[in-house]
């Protein structure tokens, strides 16, 4: 099977031309950077079918301006292209992604390419603009002058896609039997102006049509007139924020109730039918640990719905410039802005987002401090002891604490991040760098379906770990029973558990955090993942039932939980420093397994886990009995 | 540098990784740039050539010579 190697300038399209010729539903951003690593997949069935079966594999690839490749991205497609990274023997061609308005700049990379050796097809986008603006190529020309096939393709209506796949398989039958001899172009700075120069006068040799006072771009100033204005740009950024993180609760608070009564109504219909362990099994154990999973599934999807606009409209690589100098006084950059807000949604991507960053030591920094932000695995616990502490009748009050959670994420990253700035030595500086693209429209279906995709990838890549958690808790906290008998509560098998076993040897550790072995039970469960601390004290307290039956059962539950002296668990005190806690430990282990991986050292991954952990504990115990010892 | 002007680069030198990224951006010497504003407190400049526009930050618009 033939392979085809899709490579363009950062934000040309190349990730739509992918997602037209494979059929794929790969995120598409209005953001130079968003592709960080390279994904693969195969001609679409029905355009395979129009060409005769005609089947290859197309490799889409994070943007280079060129082969001189600087950030951890860019190396991600020089060696797929060159060192065979992408698991292939042999790539066929190159499609050369271009946007058609900055066809003088991305020919540069073209020119480059050609010298590489391999058989190429340019791929001209944005032609709507083009069109728009009537800016007019003689593609025909620019074809003979680069003397491999030119097509113009339509990212938004798919125009020219089947004349791209009819040439590949014209080049593939063309190359067929040959052995093109492959290799690195030479690259330097001064054969890069000659490049430079050269393609200048291609594109003016090229041109029909000329475009006048900057008319595709007029818009696109008019709006940073408003949107960049020194003093206002800032206000409209922390306008758009805060209306992102307050849509994530006021907007999904209805759906999230619905989603409440439909798992609470599963649960009771199962305990009420299914007789026994294996009713109390299927649904206190398992339908409760999947609610408590598809619950925050409305939040995601309206982050990352609103992370959407953001990119789509072009909007973010404004706003990466806009806190450069913020971010600069703790030793990040703006390219660290993205990936720090991806960190709001999960920590994982949000670490990979960071290959943008061409700084080794901001690389660094910021996979560092990204697990610090309030990711949406943490929503579920925080809501939990917010409203432990102020209950349901003081709404207000619940929503500036959670909103101070954020801020407070926020302070622990800049503290940490400047630390690590003075620790790392090196004098290399944070780059910004940016290009500012021009502003679309967002496109609905494709932020809805981005959105979507997004919060089922979340279910999926949660929703094992969740499932075997819940089995293994349920187990722990249900079984032995030995002295079982018919008049025993649940709570006394509960008691002695092997979960209570394990939970009572180790309660000295979480004594000084005020907390007893059920809580404990429940922190340790969370290091599988944190959204985990609930539904593991649901089960340890034996409540039954899920969504709001749950939450104020679990809520009556924490009320009477008493130490052996009578002293009540869940205080003041201990619920902030359980706040505290999951604010700064550093609990998911994938997280740390990616941090090991985009980091290249499994030593700052581990030295983040303990560090992280041991901070965690230490400020906890410290506020719990500062707390404590003013009555609360 | 006022915003709004006007600025034929002469040169560009500077660390090597930002001289290599703003050929790589399309800035090179003879080429004439139009700087639109400062923002990030007055920290990062705007510029504009043909249809691209760029924000450099103090460091990258200092490898910028020309008047």
């Amino acid at each position: 099977m033939s392979a085809w190697v899709l490579i363009g300038s950062p934000n040309s399209g190349k990730t739509t031309v992918y997602n037209w010729l494979t059929g794929s539903k790969f995120k598409t951003v209005n953001y130079p950077g968003a592709t960080v690593e390279y994904s693969v997949g195969t001609l679409q069935h029905h355009l395979s079918e129009i060409n005769v079966g005609y089947a290859p594999n197309i490799i889409d690839t994070p943007g280079i301006y060129s082969l001189q490749v600087q950030t951890e991205d860019e190396q991600v497609t020089f060696s797929t292209l060159f060192l065979k990274k992408a698991g292939r023997e042999k790539i066929d061609g190159v499609i050369c992604v271009m946007d058609g308005t900055q066809l003088s700049r991305h020919l540069v990379l073209a020119q480059q390419l050609k010298e590489s050796g391999y058989p190429i097809l340019f791929v001209v986008t944005m032609s709507d603009l083009l069109k728009k603006n009537d800016m007019r190529f003689d593609f025909k020309k620019l074809e003979t002058e680069l003397g491999h096939p030119v097509v113009l393709f339509d990212g938004l209506l798919g125009a020219g896609l089947h004349e791209i796949v009819s040439s590949m398989k014209k080049v593939d039958e063309f190359q067929a039997g040959k052995n093109p001899i492959i290799h690195i172009p030479t690259t330097s700075v001064e054969k890069q102006h000659q490049l430079m120069k050269s393609t200048v006068n291609l594109v003016q040799r090229i041109t029909l049509q000329t475009v006048k006072n900057h008319s595709v771009t007029r818009r696109t100033r008019q709006i940073d007139r408003v949107l960049l204005h020194p003093v206002f740009g800032l206000v409209f950024f922390f306008f758009f924020m805060t209306l992102l993180f307050a849509a994530i609760y006021w907007v999904a608070a209805p759906v999230m109730d619905l989603v409440d009564m439909s798992f609470g109504w599963g649960t009771e219909l199962i305990t009420n039918h299914v007789p026994g362990l294996i009713g109390n099994f299927l649904g206190n154990g398992l339908v409760a640990a999947i609610g408590g999973v598809v619950i925050f599934i409305p939040q995601i999807f309206i982050l990352f719905f609103g992370i959407g606009i953001l990119e789509a409209s072009g909007y973010l690589a404004r706003v990466a410039a806009l806190i450069d100098r913020p971010l600069a006084m703790v030793g990040l950059g703006g390219r660290s802005f993205v990936p720090l807000l991806s960190g709001f949604a999960c920590a994982i991507p949000a670490i990979m987002a960071t290959r943008n960053i061409s700084s080794r030591k901001e690389r660094l920094i910021a996979q560092s401090v990204i697990p610090f932000l309030t990711c949406s695995a943490r929503l579920p616990v925080f809501a939990l002891m917010i409203t432990f502490i102020f209950s349901d009748s003081q709404p207000l009050l619940a929503g500036i604490v959670m909103a101070s959670l954020y801020f407070f994420s926020i302070l622990v990253s800049a503290v940490a991040s400047g630390i690590l700035a003075k620790l790392i030595a090196t004098s290399e500086k944070p780059r910004l760098l940016m290009e500012l693209p021009l502003y679309r429209k967002p496109r609905l279906q494709i932020l809805l379906t981005q959105a979507y995709q997004k919060s089922k990838s979340f279910l999926k890549r949660a929703g094992p770990i969740i499932l075997a958690l819940a089995i293994v808790l349920w187990f722990a906290t249900n079984f032995p029973r030995p002295d079982t008998t018919p008049a025993m509560t649940a709570a006394q098998i509960s008691q002695q558990s092997y979960a209570a076993r394990v939970g009572q040897k180790i309660e000295p550790v979480f004594l000084p955090m005020g907390l007893d072995w059920r809580a404990g039970f429940g922190l340790i469960s969370a290091f599988a993942a944190r959204e985990v601390f609930v539904s593991a004290l649901a089960l340890v307290f034996n409540i039954e039932g899920d969504g709001d039956a749950q939450t104020v059962g679990l809520m009556s539950a924490m009320k009477e939980a008493t130490f052996s002296d009578g002293a009540k668990v869940f205080t003041v005190a201990s619920v902030v420093g359980l706040l505290i806690f999951f604010s700064i430990a550093l609990q998911c282990i994938s997280t740390v397994g990616v941090m090991a991986r985009e980091s290249g050292s499994w030593k700052i991954a581990l030295m983040q886990l303990g560090i992280s952990n041991v901070v965690a504990y230490a400020l906890t115990v410290v506020v719990v009995q500062i707390l404590k010892s003013f009555g609360l | 540098m006022k915003p709004s002007l006007m600025l034929t680069i002469k040169t560009i030198t500077g660390p090597d990784d930002i001289v290599k990224r703003l050929f790589d951006l399309g800035l090179y010497p003879e080429l004439q740039i139009e700087i639109i504003q400062k923002i990030s407190f007055n920290s990062v400049t705007v510029v504009q050539f043909n249809e691209t526009i760029l924000a450099l930050n103090q460091e990258e618009m200092a490898c910028l010579h020309g008047s």
